[in-house]
């Protein structure tokens, strides 16, 4: 293989969705300004199109207000981290002018309910020297080998461990909670009969389906029996069965991986991308020795277990039997560094010894500081009447303060949240390093700061307090009917 | 490992809108015997024993079932702790009620009429629903109030850049001097707080609105916004699906904006944000949003205030007259 490795033109793009937030680290919806600051920059000639147009191929805003997606060109598998530290530092210059911060990361500690929710796409072609696209069948084999290892793969990428201000459970809450990446199956390459209708009028198809004399035989490559596009790991091009990849040119077939958490450094996201041109590599090999690639047993399972667990997770063997997930994840290391090697590749960070960013960095550190408040609130009983243990401040609704002393007050607690963070750039938060939790209770009259030893005498929710209103007017119409008894009485 | 629940973050629709109904008829029933008693009667008890029992009910369906009562009524509701004996207190308590359930009703049990894309609601986790950044006391009061004399109120929650809704903090003071309204600007950017979103009203902003409509007896909320994307000499108008606003308030602000040659679309790419959603569920009080294109010269600016001096002063003049509710 270390001569044959070199007789591929290997190439990644990347798709990374990143969140833009303020200067607090909470989400804004200014994706747009970004995007609009570039736009501004290309018209006015600030910034050379043809120079960005090396490195990108798009900007977008999708699907919230504050996600940014970022598609890189294609590149040759040893620029990566060049060409993304250049898009990087470019993003970073863009939301410092606008006074907006950009997140790396897949989901944002607090306002993550799932959503929105950021992942990197890489997508990966490798096509031979004497030919200008990626074959059918390795189109195959590189997603299927993927595949295989989709169990270790997850357990060495999960990084999204907190979800609304609390411990997910999951390694990665992003992969647990989305709606959009299925699972994809064994890929085949299938002779099918296609009926081709042009793209363009295929919006304006009155039927569900026409038949039609224009057909053709074509071989594809099918994992999702549907065509669906939108699945952890999909072949893309004209020579599968995705119906949005009818039209496009041959040379983008490739294989897409979706189920990659945003990884927070830019070492990281190139070691992850040379681990996916390894098991790539794997698979051609195994394909010019022609082994089929196996049908991995308890895939789906350990997939689950892989979310949940992450490199921490215990997964099952092909006879069933428990394996860790790390000497899982360092036996397909050993496997693809026969590969690496032959591209001259060396893995920088810890992945290489089998240590995903969540255990070298750990998870971000949650101090809540009242712990009963907080069970509470996660109950769902906001309204708290509360006894003050000492003098305390209300502010009210003009900015005017008032000394109340240590009494009983009642309303709704509401949380206050200090980020800290760890940045890649001035402008760029690589992860959250720590979410502090303080309260407050919000009065008719205003606002007042709660201390850790401050005591609730009560709690509810917002359903009590209605409960309890009709209840006090239940009782009115109680104590009037017995006067009006009593009255009769008399 | 538990079973996923985010498709669905309401137990079926249908459940939760079997009680919602039968509460929106209980609640109906009593408001009736009280507007025809004008007491609290005997008679009534059993009906509210039953809304007790339908509330009881709804909050066994699901434990977040209870934040969606937080999303639809009103804050004041849930914070004031006087007894309702005032007869005038429990209608006003109850009409509230009703307003809201209403809405529940019109959006079909869903929520995702109130789940705007940049909104943060998240009732599986209620925490995280309401929250401040830290430093939220520096920023309090963060907003400008002007008083007035009528009974009506211009906001501009997205006043202060960056990204501010151009000239509404302008166009709301001088419509507010010239008929003496009251005007409420926001002061701090909305990218630390959206006055306009449900997360915002627990801001001054939110809580001085509502504090204002209270003591003022505000009956008009007119929620001023700006678009760069909209239409020249144009108005966008929200009215949250028609609920926000009666028709025939609506018709008059239509009225003078013809006869000023201004055009108008009514809740098409804007329904109204919360604000005008929220505050709408008072008793009594209009509220209207209107977004209004960015790129107004000057003249068409004035033509723009013009048109709202004329509908504010045609609102007040059919009150005067006795001809509103």
């Amino acid at each position: 293989m270390e001569e044959s490795a070199r007789d591929f033109r290997i190439r990644v793009g990347i798709e990374n969705e990143l969140m833009t937030v303020n200067d607090k680290g909470f989400i804004i919806p200014a994706a747009t300004l970004i995007v609009n600051k570039i736009i501004d920059d290309i018209v006015s000639k600030k910034v050379d199109a043809s120079v960005l147009n090396k490195y990108l191929y798009g900007i977008q805003w999708e699907p919230h207000p504050a996600q940014l997606e970022i598609v890189t060109q294609p590149f040759n598998y040893p620029n990566v981290e060049k060409n993304m530290r250049f898009i990087y530092d470019y993003l970073d210059n863009a939301a410092g002018e606008k006074n907006v911060k950009i997140y790396l990361g897949s989901m944002h500690p607090i306002q993550s309910s799932p959503f929105p929710i950021n992942g990197t796409h890489v997508s990966i072609s490798i096509v031979p020297k004497r030919r200008k696209v990626m074959p059918r069948k390795f189109l195959a084999y590189v997603h299927n080998n993927i595949r295989r290892y989709l169990p270790e793969l997850i357990a060495l990428t999960a990084n999204s461990p907190v979800m609304a201000s609390k411990y997910s459970g999951f390694a990665s809450s992003r992969l647990y909670y989305s709606r959009v990446l299925k699972p994809s199956r064994y890929a085949i390459i299938k002779r099918s009969k296609t009926t081709v209708i042009p793209r363009e009028k295929r919006a304006l198809l009155k039927y569900a389906f026409i038949f039609t004399r224009d057909k053709r035989y074509e071989n594809k490559v099918i994992v999702n029996q549907i065509g669906m596009r939108l699945l952890e790991l999909t072949p893309r091009g004209p020579h599968t069965n995705i119906v949005e990849d009818h039209d496009s040119s041959p040379e983008s077939s490739r294989v897409e991986v979706r189920f990659i958490d945003n990884p927070s450094t830019l070492e990281y996201l190139t070691d992850i991308t040379n681990i996916l041109i390894g098991v790539s590599l794997e698979a051609i090999d195994m394909l010019r020795k022609n082994e089929k690639i196996p049908n991995r047993a308890f895939l789906s399972e350990n997939r689950l277990r892989a979310i949940r667990d992450g490199i921490q997770a215990e997964f099952l063997g092909e006879d069933g039997e428990p394996i860790p997930a790390r000497e899982s994840v360092l036996g397909m290391i050993n496997r693809i560094k026969l590969y690496l090697d032959s591209l001259g590749i060396k893995l920088k960070t810890s992945l290489g010894d089998g240590i995903p960013e969540i255990e070298k960095f750990g998870k971000p550190v949650i101090v809540s500081e009242c712990e009963t408040i907080q069970e509470y609130l996660n109950q769902g009983k906001v309204f708290l009447r509360i006894q003050l243990s000492s003098n305390r401040t209300l502010i009210d609704f003009s900015g005017n303060r008032e000394a109340i002393g240590a009494r009983v007050i009642y309303g709704l607690v509401f949380p206050e949240y200090k980020l800290e963070w760890t940045t890649y750039s001035r402008n760029i938060i690589s992860r959250f390093t720590r979410i502090y939790t303080s309260y407050w209770i919000l009065t008719k009259r205003g606002y007042v700061k709660i201390h850790p030893d401050d005591k609730v005498i009560s709690a509810k929710t917002p359903i009590g307090v209605l409960t309890q209103v009709f209840g006090s007017i239940y009782n009115l119409a109680k104590e009037s009917q017995q006067k009006i008894t009593e009255y009769i009485g008399d | 490992m538990p079973r996923s629940n985010t498709t669905r973050d309401f137990p079926s629709n249908w459940k939760l809108l079997k009680h919602i109904l039968a509460l929106y008829r209980d609640v109906n029933l009593v408001l009736r015997e009280i507007n025809e008693s004008h007491s609290i009667n005997p008679s009534v008890a059993t009906i509210l024993m039953r809304i007790i029992n339908q509330l009881r009910a709804i909050s066994m369906l699901r434990e977040t079932v209870s934040m969606y009562f937080l999303a639809y009524l009103h804050l004041n509701i849930f914070l004031s702790e006087d007894s309702l004996r005032d007869i005038q207190q429990l209608k006003r308590f109850l009409v509230t009620v009703q307003n809201a359930l209403e809405k529940i009703i019109a959006s079909n049990g869903k929520l995702m009429v109130l789940h705007r894309k940049d909104a943060t609601i998240s009732l599986r986790h209620s925490a995280v629903s309401l929250f401040v950044p830290d430093g939220f006391d520096a920023l309090i009061p963060s907003y400008k109030y002007i008083p007035g004399t009528t009974p009506v109120i211009l906001t501009a929650p997205h006043a202060a850049p960056p990204q501010s809704d151009t000239f509404t903090g302008r166009l709301a003071l001088l419509v507010a001097k010239r008929t003496s309204s009251h005007a409420l600007i926001s002061t701090i950017p909305r990218f630390i707080s959206d006055p306009n979103r449900m997360l915002g009203r627990i801001w001054p902003f939110r809580r001085i609105l509502e504090k204002l409509i209270d003591e003022n007896k505000i009956r008009l909320i007119i929620d001023l916004h700006s678009s760069n994307n909209a239409k020249e000499n144009s108005v966008e108008i929200g009215t949250w699906y028609g609920f926000s606003i009666l028709r025939k308030h609506l018709n008059m602000l239509l009225d003078t904006l013809e006869e000023n040659n201004i055009t108008y679309t009514i809740n098409s790419r804007f329904t109204g944000g919360d604000i005008t959603f929220y505050h709408s569920n008072i008793p009594f009080v209009s509220a209207i949003q209107l977004e209004i294109s960015g790129g107004q010269d000057r003249k068409s600016l004035l033509k723009i205030a013009h048109s709202l001096v004329e509908f504010i002063r045609r609102f007040n003049g059919v009150r005067k007259n006795g001809g509103i509710r």
